[in-house]
């Protein structure tokens, strides 16, 4: 328990910060309906498996499509 | 300079942030500011479990110690993954508005060639000082808060070397944008010109000049080096990048788009 209590100020913003991202990725995959690769459906298991930020990177460097 | 420069740099910034660019770089720096310190806080405790696997076979193992330096050493080892990311995310943003011909209407309206290459400069440059040092601020805080704060000025010293080499990095690829037709294109320009800089840093007395050099800070921040050893290279980055800069503009003026 004293291990947990010592990573704390580590682990809370850690938290945050990964969820806020894959939060705002899977917002991003849901409201765009064309990508430039892939579907909605690979897009968002690709944004969970790859929860650290690599799917988000994957995401927003392969599939997303140019605001016209 | 007012030829559409304050307008394309409008429009820049509000791509960057509708693109999700900008979110997402500044988070894993954030992410990166976070692990270092957490890495280096981690480590005798994984050490402590490595333990009895390496005594079995033969390997003893003696207590860690973990102070500020291991924190900074994770942060000088995990700053080239978090450039390496920076570049992919940007590395296209020139030679894609190029391929889709979004800037031509923008150049006919009186939008001068040297503003655009100017304004992808700055964005870049503004991202990465932000994330940079936000991410060097991060571990700073981490560090000192758990280690005390010793030291800092050679280690906040130190880390001025690898933003300069960002700073650079970001001026080639202005340089490769110009050359190259595409996205993937520059990437490989890139990376083509970082391998030949491995290369030629294999050639005794050469690697101190180059500009890669600025990427091993770390032997500056635990005394190996003296800043000496790192103000040719800096000297070097300064002098090439902003050839490169002036050289991007007028490539780029001269580029049939």
């Amino acid at each position: 328990m004293d291990k947990i209590k010592e990573f704390l100020p580590f682990l809370i913003p850690l938290v945050i910060v990964q969820f806020g991202l894959l939060a705002y990725t899977i917002h991003h995959i849901l409201t765009h309906d064309n990508y430039r690769r892939g579907s909605r459906g690979l897009w968002l298991v690709v944004a969970i498996v790859g929860m650290q930020f690599w799917g988000s990177i994957l995401y927003f460097v392969l599939a997303k499509q140019e605001e016209e | 300079m007012n030829s559409g420069f304050w307008a394309f740099l409008k429009k820049e910034c509000t791509e960057l942030w509708r693109s999700g660019r900008l979110v997402i770089l500044l988070a894993i720096f954030v992410l990166f500011g976070i692990m270092n310190p957490a890495i280096a806080k981690l480590t005798p405790w994984l050490m402590e479990q490595m333990a009895e696997e390496l005594a079995g076979s033969g390997l003893s193992v003696s207590a860690v110690t973990v102070d500020a330096s291991t924190s900074f050493a994770q942060f000088f080892k995990n700053i080239p993954m978090a450039l390496v990311i920076f570049i992919v995310l940007f590395g296209a943003s020139l030679t894609n508005e190029c391929g889709k011909g979004t800037l031509i209407p923008l150049l006919t309206r009186g939008l001068s060639r040297q503003a655009v290459v100017t304004v992808k400069g700055i964005v870049m440059v503004l991202v990465w000082t932000l994330g940079y040092w936000l991410c060097f601020g991060i571990t700073l805080g981490y560090t000192i808060y758990f280690w005390g704060g010793e030291k800092m000025a050679r280690y906040a010293l130190a880390a001025i070397f690898p933003y300069l080499f960002g700073l650079w990095l970001i001026a080639m690829l202005l340089v490769v944008s110009v050359v190259a037709r595409s996205g993937t294109g520059v990437l490989a320009g890139i990376v083509g010109l970082v391998a030949a800089c491995f290369l030629f840093g294999l050639l005794p007395g050469v690697a101190r000049w180059l500009p890669i050099n600025l990427m091993s800070a770390q032997d500056f921040a635990v005394g190996q080096e003296e800043i000496s050893e790192f103000a040719r290279a800096a000297v070097v980055a300064g002098i090439s990048g902003v050839a490169g800069y002036i050289g991007a503009v007028i490539g780029f003026g001269k580029k049939i788009i």
